[in-house]
């Protein structure tokens, strides 16, 4: 009361006073402290840190690289193809379609994946011969290759999880959208190509790059059945040299390397394909992204490596 | 099935739809004739827009047949018997049949003029600059000829209605099935839909309107149809069932809503 009557009273300029943030300077002391300690833990390790740039760039390395990048993306295709086919067969009218489509992703959802990965590899056990009847025969042991086994293994595993991304896409899209085309004349063929599809895409798209990254370590998988990718590589050489820890880490950093670049081209694709459309304050002065989120986004979004990077469509996110 | 010699562009002959054990129409005989405006009345749940979407078969009937131009809908008539059509072949039947939502139902990835023109090129197969410029004077004849380029999320409920009404009118369609058109609306945008509408009945257009706007049926249109719990209570012509409603239902509804 004293303080109203005041001279400077409630008619003068009165200071504000803004909330002391406490805790985020004692945040920073605490992560400061722990990092120091990392630190100091790191330099004493038995490591030599110098022969980590060394093996980073060992031929077996550059070998296993470009295995991993060839099967990653390779598993990735047929995963997107196979994934949309069935897609649209679970969303089909006709209830055997629908079913075996629920059946397959079941099936290859349910097995682990590195369980998988032994079974095409050892399938030659089971089946001595592999093809077509009357169009090709060879014995299963030089089709299978670790390859191919990688391949169907991975890729198969992934059909079935994009299959559900797909469904989420298709699920996303109003019933109404649907009879419009339908009332304008258009075959069922047509409407799921120029009315849902690029529609769903939107949804689609952002688990597509978390996938993609997840396919990149999943590849990792593959070693055991002795494809050559870096994972592979980083055996190859500490099993000569026993210098464990150095060559894992190599490899480590490669794959952070992969990972880095599909988390920049996921960012330009999800700002290509992503934009709201259905959302107006999006959609003012051409694309989305900008306006929702500013400049600096891309780390804000990735800053932490990619694996489990925001997807703001859909929450069909899953972990492998 | 011309035989009793009307022009019937519509005629409904005892259509019954059942969703599960709900009976929605039990038993609707309607006839419309080329150039009418036939209003559909009634409190919701009546089963106005279930008959209408059986119209042009978004819905399938359970019993009784529609022919629209001589032609049954969703069926081949064959040896006696209703075969029911494959989804392509319903497709092709609906391209002559317009259809306006209570929601618009514009394709919310492509623009005005995209909207519009994606049916002439896609189902029509109609040459691109054709298309488009048969679009644009569509837009400018609902008065949007400057938002040609605006996403359906950018224009507001009454523009957005009115470039559906010209998606449909691009298929060049024989009749019109309006379906609450204006319900969705801000009270000051019905007036612009309703205005395009009315334009369309002076032109000739022969339409199916559900509504609850009692002004637009008494002004324009040729028929009032009453249906309650999935019967036609009551038809005739608006003057006259509006101010002197025979039935008793009829008479409550309307001194409900006017």
């Amino acid at each position: 009361m004293t303080e109203l009557t005041n001279s400077q009273g409630l008619s003068g300029e009165i200071a504000i006073v803004p909330l002391r943030k406490w805790g985020r300077w004692l945040s920073a002391a605490v992560i400061l402290i722990l990092f120091g300690l990392l630190i100091f833990a790191l330099s004493h390790a038995q490591i030599k840190w110098s022969d980590i740039p060394k093996f980073f760039t060992y031929d077996t390395m550059i070998k296993g690289l470009w295995g991993t990048a060839l099967l990653a993306i390779c598993c990735q295709t047929l995963g997107i193809v196979l994934g949309v086919i069935v897609a649209i067969l679970r969303a089909s009218r006709n209830p055997v379609m629908s079913w075996c489509a629920w059946l397959y992703i079941y099936i290859f959802r349910g097995i682990p994946t590195l369980l998988q990965l032994f079974i095409w590899f050892n399938l030659g056990l089971a089946f001595k011969t592999i093809g077509f009847p009357g169009i090709f025969s060879e014995p299963t042991i030089s089709f299978m290759t670790p390859f191919v086994a990688a391949l169907l293994g991975l890729g198969l595993n992934e059909s079935a999880y994009y299959a559900e991304i797909v469904r989420a896409g298709f699920n996303s899209i109003d019933h109404g959208q649907v009879e419009a085309a339908k009332s304008i004349g258009m075959t069922p063929t047509k409407t799921m190509r120029r009315v849902i599809l690029p529609q769903a895409m939107r949804v689609i798209i952002p688990p597509t790059g978390n996938d993609f990254i997840n396919m990149i370590k999943a590849t990792s998988l593959a070693s055991v059945i002795s494809y050559h990718e870096l994972l592979l590589s980083a055996g190859n050489i500490y099993a000569s040299n026993f210098e464990i820890m150095e060559a894992l880490m190599a490899a480590a950093l490669w794959y952070m390397v992969l990972v880095s670049i599909a988390s920049l081209g996921q960012y330009y694709i999800e700002k290509r394909f992503g934009s709201d459309r259905s959302n107006p304050s999006s959609m003012t002065l051409g694309g989305s992204m900008r306006s929702r989120m500013g400049p600096g986004s891309f780390f804000r979004r990735f800053g932490l490596g990619g694996g489990g990077a925001p997807t703001d469509a859909t929450g069909v996110g899953h972990v492998q | 099935m011309s035989s009793n010699g009307t022009t019937a562009l519509v005629r409904a002959v005892n259509v019954h739809k059942q969703f599960g054990q709900l009976e929605v129409l039990k038993g609707i005989d309607l006839e419309v004739n080329a150039g009418q405006v036939v209003c559909l009345l009634g409190p919701s749940g009546g089963g106005k827009s279930t008959f209408l979407r059986c119209l042009n078969h978004l819905e399938r009937i359970d019993r009784g047949q529609i022919w629209v131009d001589g032609t049954p809908v969703g069926y081949r008539l064959s040896n006696g018997k209703f075969y029911e059509l494959r989804e392509r072949e319903a497709a092709k039947q609906r391209t002559h049949i317009g259809m306006v939502f209570q929601r618009f139902n514009l394709f919310s990835n492509r623009t005005a003029l995209e909207n519009i023109v994606e049916g002439p090129i896609q189902v029509l197969g109609l040459p691109r600059d054709e298309a488009y410029e048969r679009a644009q004077q569509l837009l400018e004849r609902v008065g949007l000829k400057d938002w040609s380029n605006r996403y359906p999320a950018q224009l507001s409920g009454g523009q957005q209605q009115r470039v559906a009404i010209a998606r449909s009118l691009a298929m060049n369609p024989k009749l019109m099935l309006f379906d609450e058109p204006t319900s969705a609306l801000d009270p000051e945008l019905v007036g612009e839909v309703l205005g395009v509408m009315r334009d369309l009945a002076a032109e000739g257009m022969t339409m199916v309107v559900v509504t609850h706007e009692v002004g637009f049926a008494r002004e324009v249109g040729d028929k009032a149809v009453f249906m309650f719990d999935g019967v036609i209570v009551e038809q005739g012509n608006p003057a006259e069932v509006f101010t002197a409603p025979q039935h008793q239902r009829t008479q409550q509804f309307l001194s409900k809503v006017l």
